[in-house]
């Protein structure tokens, strides 16, 4: 009697398995060849088709996600920094990527410290920067300039107010204070038109030493395209119930409701030519607030001048992180639903088969 | 010999045609879906749609997962639980009338020269129980292939065929004529 195959079948049985084995089912001459006209002729090598199978999505999935983060990763840093042409210096790229765009990012703000007063044409990056002239933009400038002592702090806010005027400007807000009698700040707003703008911080900037500086820009063409396209539809609303006041057949009951309605369609009109007026006169002119002081405890700082592969580092570790935080973000709102996901698709499998096992039982 | 598959490509994975699959284990196949049916006309009408299924997901077998006689046995199952599920629901809905009806397979003999001890305790025996019996014994596969097909662990499945036999031995014992 052979020994059975397996240690893992209990001795006691063999026999009774040699029994089973030899009387072992075989398929009748019907079965065999109705199972072996099944199997198609063989195709030749040239029909054999290319089959991969699904492993090489273990590779491909990954790289393809791969690709699509680092596409992102790409178009995030191209998004930062992509208009650089429009940039006059490298250094202050941010604050006017936007200058050519429909402001998606309406506000950009970038502290630069540290240039000093002698040093304007290099250090003043802020002067190179020309407002655009195609967008209107509410340009923003924040100054700090140290000067020697009270007497020059006088002298340097007279001049600043003197410079405001020359230039077309005017002074919103005039703040002097030297309490103690050795250290004091003027606090100056000025609002110049923003074709003077550049020449402006240049004179501010000659009046000390640059100790803080901070340029914002906001766009406000897209605000002015909307008004204006506003006022056009609120003009052809108005001209609409102008016709039809010129009806005769109309009642008296619906002329005057055309008239309440052309009234208040006028009222509407009236306020959007006032906003967008607003919007304009307020791209005209930049406003900049200039802070003298003699303070010496505000030490100016050089700036930094990150070079092009540091910022292009940089800007793509930003979009990476940004991309990461979105991956982040949909991983944990989808995280629980996963689980549940993988926790039902295990329970039906458990249920299936313990079904299947039941099935086996009765049959 | 036909083949499906180019013989570059068979060489390079080490799997075998499927006409010579089908010709090697045609038997255990069809011995296995015997003892899980207790049908000879069900199990040979199951054999043959096990080797139609077969035929069209052969370029999905993988001699690196599982041998050729695992995998043809793995759909045989399939084929058997789906007839089995559908036979319940088909008994279900008929009602009392099947469960009144003579099962016409329960007449015919398992196979041939089985004993008529082996048959009538083999007859006592649930599918479950055959069908380790069959995998175990018969084909003499593997605990942990058998215990992967059956979706239980290597133990559950040892367990499983120890109470079969003791099982299928005690109706041979109650089937020996006094």
């Amino acid at each position: 009697m052979p020994s059975l195959p397996d240690p893992a079948i209990d001795e006691r049985y063999e026999k009774l398995a040699a029994l089973v084995r030899a009387s072992k089912p075989r398929a009748s001459a019907e079965l065999r060849e109705r199972v072996l006209t099944l199997v198609p002729p063989e195709p030749g090598p040239r029909t054999a088709r290319f089959h991969l199978g699904w492993r090489p999505s273990l590779v491909l999935v990954p790289a393809a996600l791969v690709a699509i983060v680092a596409g992102v990763a790409i178009v995030g840093t191209r998004g930062v920094t992509g208009d650089a042409d429009v940039v006059s210096q490298p250094t202050v790229s941010k604050q006017f990527e936007n200058e050519d765009r429909d402001a998606a990012v309406p506000q950009q703000a970038l502290p630069l410290e540290g240039a000093r007063a002698g040093e304007a044409d290099r250090s003043a990056p802020s002067a190179a920067l020309p407002p655009s002239r195609t967008r209107a933009q509410n340009f923003r400038a924040e100054l700090r300039v140290r000067v020697r002592d009270l007497t020059e702090l006088s002298r340097a806010t007279a001049r600043a107010m003197r410079v405001a005027r020359s230039l077309g400007g005017y002074v919103v807000l005039a703040q002097y204070e030297a309490p103690g009698g050795k250290e004091g700040d003027s606090v100056l707003v000025v609002r110049v038109p923003v074709q003077k703008v550049q020449t402006a911080i240049l004179r501010f900037a000659e009046l000390g030493t640059i100790v803080g500086q901070q340029i914002r820009i906001e766009d406000l063409q897209r605000t002015i395209n909307r008004q204006t396209e506003s006022i056009q539809a609120l003009r052809r609303t108005v001209a609409t119930f102008e016709r039809e006041l010129e009806r005769t057949d109309l009642t008296a009951e619906e002329r005057a409701r055309l008239r309440q309605r052309l009234l208040r369609a006028n009222d509407a009109l009236r306020n959007g030519l006032h906003s967008r007026s607003a919007t304009t006169q307020q791209a005209a002119t930049a406003r900049i607030s200039l802070t003298l002081t003699t303070r010496t405890n505000v030490e100016p700082v050089v700036p930094e001048q990150p070079g092009y592969f540091e910022r292009t580092v940089r800007d793509a570790a930003s979009a990476l992180s940004k991309v990461l935080a979105w991956a982040l973000a949909v991983l944990i709102v989808a995280g629980p639903f996963l689980v549940l996901l993988a926790v039902g698709v295990a329970l039906e499998r458990s249920r299936r088969r313990r079904a299947d096992e039941r099935l086996l039982e009765r049959a | 010999m036909v083949t499906t598959t180019s013989a570059p490509s068979r060489a390079a994975s080490g799997k075998v045609s499927f006409a010579a699959a089908a010709e090697a284990h045609l038997d255990d196949v069809h011995a296995y879906l015997v003892y899980m049916t207790g049908d000879r006309n069900l199990a040979e009408e199951l054999t043959a749609a096990t080797f139609e299924r077969a035929l069209r997901i052969w370029r999905r077998f993988d001699p690196r997962r599982a041998s050729a006689k695992t995998w043809l046995c793995q759909i045989a199952r399939s084929s058997a639980l789906d007839h089995f599920r559908s036979e319940d629901r088909r008994r279900r809905r008929e009602g009392a009338y099947v469960a009144t009806e003579p099962r016409e397979a329960e007449e015919r003999s398992l196979t041939e020269g089985l004993s008529p001890e082996l048959e009538h305790a083999l007859r006592g025996l649930s599918a479950a129980d055959r069908e380790v019996i069959a995998l175990r014994v018969l084909l003499e596969l593997d605990g942990p292939a058998v215990a992967r097909l059956l979706g239980i662990s290597s133990t559950a499945c040892s367990t499983r065929l120890n109470r079969a036999l003791q099982r299928l031995e005690e109706e041979m014992r109650d089937a020996v004529p006094a």
